[in-house]
């Protein structure tokens, strides 16, 4: 897989139809509670959007101490083994990116998997705020240049709340 | 079956005299009869209210409700909000957009009910199913911003949704909107003072708990369908990218923007100056949208220079455009804006603020207001900066304010001299901000309408040319005639019946959870095929195209009763002195008024095809048993607003 899933919080509206695919595709319900990928709207300071990065060299991988977090190379994503998961959270509690959620009615961690190659908020994001591109030297600038705004919001967030909340 | 699909299934009810929360399965019946939101409100308001009631007084209540497609994809979340009006004393709704109604569903409740009167200012926290009514002494007082930012602080959850009054609902300014997300505004007929009079500040609601859905693949099958048709249409685009500030392009050279309290429609430089256009390209930094919805009407603006440097808003509307800019002679659009900002922290209804505003700045001209009226004030047209200082003081109840709070009927009662002469209203509610007098069966709606004037009831944009485009062919096949694409004509023929038509998809748009704006009365094709195609897939439950069409008359009906029961019938109906004696002074409706006697003509014919009385607009018990309404019918019957055939 040579794609990477870009979002530009410029062009998000909030609306967080993203949450509700998510959820209705990987959940049959419309929860963005459960959702992968999750949108906080700070009005004129920007939205915050977090979604599994795909690191590499995830942090959420190294923090998990029955290593039930795996690396899915054909598809490019990260996978959790529910077998081995003991809910300890201590990957949620890693990730840089706020990414990697615990699903309260499933009682699992989940995190995105793209779909399995389609992402579908990709498909209902009417102005382009996700985007799935061709991971070439403009969609690693692009990621970069959107990971480095999402780190500032979650600064600004944490100020302003004290964190995500649930 | 047990299990809810759509619904949540639950109702909220909560006494604030006693401090007693309890909640309790919403009733099948119901679900099925009218849907939810606007319809099960109307219904539910009508079975506990008594026709004696105060608006103001603990007696009255006041319901929140979703519509079963809220939180699923493209639906909105929209949420209504019903009671007696203290705007009217009549029925009172209004409907928003936003997150909070979707998010009331994720706590675990479709409906909210509120009754009684805390005796000292609470707010409450709905959080998955967890009640508190909680202190609010710390936030009385406070905007609607400072509000909601407050108790998003308090709870630490940034996510959380706020509703909740500004100052104007503690004061209970007539005109006091329900304000949710900051900038969406329940605004008509007073639900802000009605929340004030029961000394609720705020509702903050937060959930996990989601939408079951009955068919998910299908939904969302569905949804790529509607997704595609709708943001494929050449119209789609004005949505995004100027929400209804467009009209002020569309609409103008139509005549229906009203200038001077609707005296003329006409003013150079109105299009350039506070058009769609020019607010996007000068104002515009993000767009905004309602929760699930991909129309994104909504803006974050900010004034980048002049007066008002780096004020920041968001959420204008034509609407808001219009009440507070031509009506009042003014085409100052960063004025505008920064009134905007105001109405919303303060929350108040735009339209009826301007309606004030524009009544008390008439009626200084014609000397029937002077400065021992005003505290001292000179009142003239175009003067912003008398308007924003006249808005805090109407907020805030404080001198001549406490006059302009009262909302333009009640003003003009308060003042006499004859200043009733000179008040457009409709039911005693300030309409929309559109000159009706040239627009036959716009004049119809509004004046029918059973939350007194208004757009969103049931006006037949049909009956608009400009760019929204009328087909005469399609109109003529629909409605049976072609004089509905007509505006001057007083069609007996097809205007009462499109009318009737508009009222009762609309009440089903508002029963649904849906948002106007992506269905057939922006022109897009979503009707009732397509809310019955939703809502099968959404709630497991078939309703047949003609099933909706005949619940959205089930709902006016029921409005309808509920207005009768309290005494108001064909009188009600009927256009003020204003709108039938002055006429329209320039542009292309030019020499229009209401002609009263053609008037009747068109009303006693829509009471006919309604099924109602043609002389007293009454319902016939057989109408009312036919749309399973015997309760109604019975209840009626008992204050002799019934014709028993």
């Amino acid at each position: 897989m040579d794609k990477v899933l870009i979002f530009s919080p410029d062009r998000c509206t909030g609306c967080a139809l993203c949450e509700l695919i998510c959820s209705l595709v990987h959940t049959k319900t419309c929860n963005p509670a459960r959702s992968r990928i999750r949108i906080l709207t700070l009005e004129q300071k920007g939205v915050v959007q977090t979604f599994c990065q795909q690191c590499e060299d995830a942090a959420c991988m190294a923090a998990c101490p029955v290593s039930a977090i795996t690396n899915n190379e054909t598809l490019g994503t990260i996978e959790i083994d529910r077998e081995l998961c003991i809910m300890c959270e201590d990957c949620i509690a890693a990730c840089p990116f706020k990414a990697i959620y615990r699903d309260g009615i499933d009682e699992k961690i989940i995190a995105c998997d793209l779909c399995g190659g389609d992402p579908q908020c990709v498909t209902y994001c009417e102005t382009q705020a996700v985007e799935f591109l061709e991971k070439d030297s403009v969609a690693i600038q692009k990621k970069k240049k959107s990971l480095q705004e999402l780190e500032g919001l979650l600064k600004l967030l944490e100020a302003y709340t004290g964190g995500l909340g649930s | 079956m047990d299990q809810w699909f759509g619904w949540v299934g639950k109702v909220l009810d909560i006494d604030l005299t006693n401090r007693k929360v309890s909640d309790y399965p919403l009733d099948r019946d119901l679900s099925t009869d009218f849907i939810g939101g606007r319809g099960i409100n109307g219904k539910m308001l009508f079975d506990l209210l008594k026709p004696d009631t105060d608006p103001l007084e603990p007696e009255n209540v006041i319901i929140f409700g979703t519509g079963p497609l809220g939180g699923t994809p493209g639906a909105t979340g929209r949420f209504n909000v019903t009671f007696l009006s203290p705007a009217t004393g009549l029925l009172g709704d209004s409907s928003s957009g936003g997150h909070w109604g979707a998010e009331l569903k994720y706590a675990g409740y479709d409906f909210l009910i509120l009754r009684g009167r805390a005796d000292t200012p609470v707010y409450i926290e709905i959080i998955d199913s967890r009640v508190h009514i909680r202190d609010a002494a710390d936030i009385w007082g406070l905007n609607v911003w400072e509000t909601t930012e407050t108790l998003k602080r308090k709870i630490k959850d940034p996510k959380a949704q706020v509703l909740a009054i500004g100052q104007a609902g503690e004061k209970l300014v007539r005109f006091a909107a329900v304000m949710s997300s900051l900038t969406r505004a329940a605004a008509k007929c007073g639900g802000g003072a009605v929340m004030g009079s029961k000394n609720v500040k705020a509702i903050v609601t937060r959930g996990s708990q989601g939408v079951k859905v009955a068919d998910p693949e299908g939904l969302i099958k569905n949804f790529q369908k509607l997704y595609t048709a709708i943001t494929s249409d050449f119209k789609f685009e004005f949505y995004p990218r100027y929400g209804t500030s467009i009209l002020v392009e569309g609409l103008y050279p139509t005549g229906l923007t009203p200038f001077f309290n609707f005296r003329q429609t006409q003013m150079d430089g109105t299009v350039e100056k506070i058009g769609g256009k020019t607010f996007v390209e000068k104002f515009v930094t993000r767009r905004k949208a309602c929760h699930g919805c991909f129309l994104h009407c909504d803006h974050y603006y900010t004034i980048p220079d002049g007066k008002y440097k780096g004020v920041e808003g968001q959420k204008l509307e034509w609407e808001s455009i219009t009440a507070l800019g031509p009506r009042l002679g003014n085409i100052d659009l960063e004025s505008i804006l920064y009134m905007n900002n105001l109405a919303n922290q303060y929350g108040l209804d735009t339209i009826s603020l301007g309606g004030s505003m524009s009544l008390a700045v008439d009626l200084f001209e014609k000397g029937i207001l002077t400065k021992a009226d005003t505290d001292g004030l000179e009142l003239r047209w175009s003067d912003p900066d008398l308007f924003v200082n006249l808005i805090h003081k109407t907020a805030r109840r404080e001198g001549f304010g406490d006059l302009l709070a009262e909302g333009s009927y009640w003003m003009a009662q308060r003042i006499g001299r004859g200043a009733e002469k000179h008040v457009c209203h409709m039911k005693k509610l300030e309409p929309s901000t559109e000159e009706v007098r040239g627009h036959k069966a716009i004049a119809l709606a509004f004046h029918t309408s059973t939350r007194g004037g208004d757009h969103l009831r049931g006006q037949p944009p049909a009956e608009i040319g400009g760019f929204r485009g009328v087909d005469p062919k399609v109109m003529a096949e629909r409605f049976g005639s072609e004089d509905v694409g007509k505006p001057a004509v007083y069609d007996v023929v097809g205007k009462p019946r499109m009318v009737m038509w508009y009222q009762n998809f609309s009440a089903v748009v508002d029963a649904t959870g849906l948002c106007k704006f992506g269905t057939y009365w922006s022109r897009f094709p979503v009707e009732f095929k397509e809310f019955s195609d939703m809502l099968r897939l959404t709630t497991g439950v078939q309703f047949s195209p003609d099933d909706l069409s005949k619940i959205g008359e089930r709902i006016w009906n029921v409005e309808k009763a509920f207005n009768l029961r309290l005494g108001f019938g064909r009188e009600s109906d009927l256009p003020s002195e204003k709108l039938q004696n002055e006429t329209v002074k320039d542009g292309p409706l030019e020499g229009e008024k209401i002609d009263i006697d053609k008037f009747n003509e068109m009303l006693d014919s829509y009471y006919v095809m309604r099924g109602w009385d043609q002389r007293t607009g009454r319902p016939k018990r057989s109408k009312l048993e036919a749309l399973n309404l015997g309760d109604v019918a019975d209840e009626l019957a008992r204050y002799g607003q019934l014709v028993e055939e």
